[in-house]
């Protein structure tokens, strides 16, 4: 019984430190993610300044490390836990614009996406920064106590 | 069927309704257009006809006409560009977008200062078509030089598309080597229709620029190109013709008073780079008028 019930606690503990770490990762894992829309957009901006080939293809070759985004030829479907809400809105709106007017529109349009996704960036990192360490001690201290609690 | 291919490329709105056109008309139809605000027309054996919402075509203006929106004409453009509007700039300042299966399609509406289309009003689609062995009667004609001449939608390119294929596959009792200068992809559509065993393709814009590789460094027996548009360009392309090689080329002329009246196509044929005209009527498919120079300048005479 007294094994059992040590187990348990143990069990909570070591669920509410991992439940802080996972919830650090997830910041870490949204400002990579965001540094990597960033750096295809760069891509992206080439391809199309110099007319190097179709949007659909720019966009493959720009975009390949973002695994969480997927070009059917019309939409951009982004499938993302964490990116909030308003990153993805403003990567679908982006997407979903592309390809439809001029050379010197479509570069605009691109250099404005990328200084909207600098700031989600910023904001990302500062997260990251600011919460990360708070999350994991949060999460250790947890549960500490409700073992403390619970013994 | 070409017109399948070509719908496949516009908006949802419209496709839907125009897969049911008969298949008849689908054979048979030479344009497509769209205007925003207005009725989708065809063209069908030169007349206008227009599309109903279910897909039935009417020769006069039915109450469920289908009616092209402004999405739908943007979308178009969109997907006619494939989602790649900035690639096809240089086209769209001249009026006109290339598809891949050797249509056209001619862009209308609101230009700035830079040429650049900023809002588009409407969509003409032309659907190329091949007709095999429809140039055989002018074979034997262009050994030194043939322009085909003819209206809009008489089947210049058709014509001209055919005559290079039947050289090529030797159809003139020898295979020549002929060399399509292409600058707007209408001829060759992009690689998908079929020119012949012998073509070389070149797609370049410059007419003149084309003739003056061809010539360096392709040694072709018969160097092709579609509608010589103005007299500069003329002046520049006849600059590089030189003895041995056979031109055919095609330019705009209603009649036969007109060839000798137009700057275009007297440049060309006093050029010497042509030595006989074939003047096609309105209606495609007849038997094209072949002219000399001498019988040319006879009729002016009389």
């Amino acid at each position: 019984m007294l094994l059992l019930r040590f187990s348990g606690i143990i069990l909570i503990v070591i669920s509410s430190s991992l439940a802080g770490f996972l919830k650090s990762k997830s910041l870490i894992s949204r400002s990579k993610k965001i540094s990597f829309i960033l750096k295809g957009s760069n891509m992206l901006h080439e391809y199309i300044e110099q007319e190097g080939c179709e949007l659909s293809k720019a966009i493959a070759n720009s975009f390949l490390d973002c695994d969480f985004l997927s070009f059917d030829g019309k939409e951009v479907i982004v499938c993302d836990k964490d990116l909030k809400k308003n990153e993805i809105d403003e990567t679908k709106a982006f997407f979903s614009t592309l390809g439809s007017s001029s050379k010197k529109i479509e570069c605009d349009r691109i250099n404005n996406f990328k200084l909207k996704m600098e700031r989600f960036y910023q904001e990302a990192e500062n997260d990251v920064l600011q919460k990360c360490k708070i999350y994991q001690t949060f999460g250790i201290c947890i549960g500490l106590a409700m073992g403390i609690l619970l013994i | 069927m070409e017109f399948d291919n070509v719908i496949l490329q516009m908006a949802d709105n419209i496709k839907r309704a125009l897969q049911f056109i008969p298949n008849e008309i689908k054979q048979r139809c030479e344009e497509i257009r769209l205007r925003v605000g207005l009725p989708v027309c065809l063209t069908v054996g030169g007349k206008v006809s227009f599309v109903c919402r279910d897909g039935a075509v009417c020769n006069n203006l039915p109450s469920n006409a289908l009616v092209a929106t402004s999405d739908d004409v943007q979308k178009t453009l969109s997907q006619l560009c494939n989602h790649s509007v900035y690639l096809h700039e240089s086209e769209i300042k001249q009026g006109f977008i290339s598809m891949n299966n050797g249509c056209r399609a001619g862009v209308c509406g609101v230009f700035n200062g830079d040429g650049m289309l900023v809002s588009i009003s409407a969509i003409n689609i032309r659907i190329a078509r091949q007709i095999f062995d429809c140039g055989m009667g002018l074979l034997p004609y262009v050994s030194d030089g043939l322009l085909i001449a003819g209206p809009p939608g008489s089947g210049k390119t058709t014509i001209l598309r055919d005559l290079i294929r039947l050289l090529s596959n030797g159809k003139n009792g020898k295979y020549y080597r002929v060399v399509v200068i292409d600058s707007r992809g209408e001829i060759s559509g992009g690689g998908m229709l079929d020119l012949g065993v012998n073509t070389d393709v070149l797609n370049v814009a410059d007419k003149s620029l084309g003739v003056d590789i061809a010539l360096r460094t392709m040694f072709p027996n018969f160097i092709a190109f579609d509608e010589i548009g103005s007299t500069q360009e003329v002046s520049r392309v006849c600059s590089c013709f030189n003895a041995g090689v056979g031109i055919i080329t095609t330019a705009h002329c209603q009649k036969k008073e007109d060839i000798l009246k137009r700057d275009v196509t007297r440049k060309i044929i006093e050029s010497g780079a042509v030595s006989r005209v074939a003047l096609l009527s309105k209606t495609p498919g007849l038997t094209p008028l072949v002219l000399s120079l001498q019988e040319l300048k006879e009729d002016a005479f009389a």
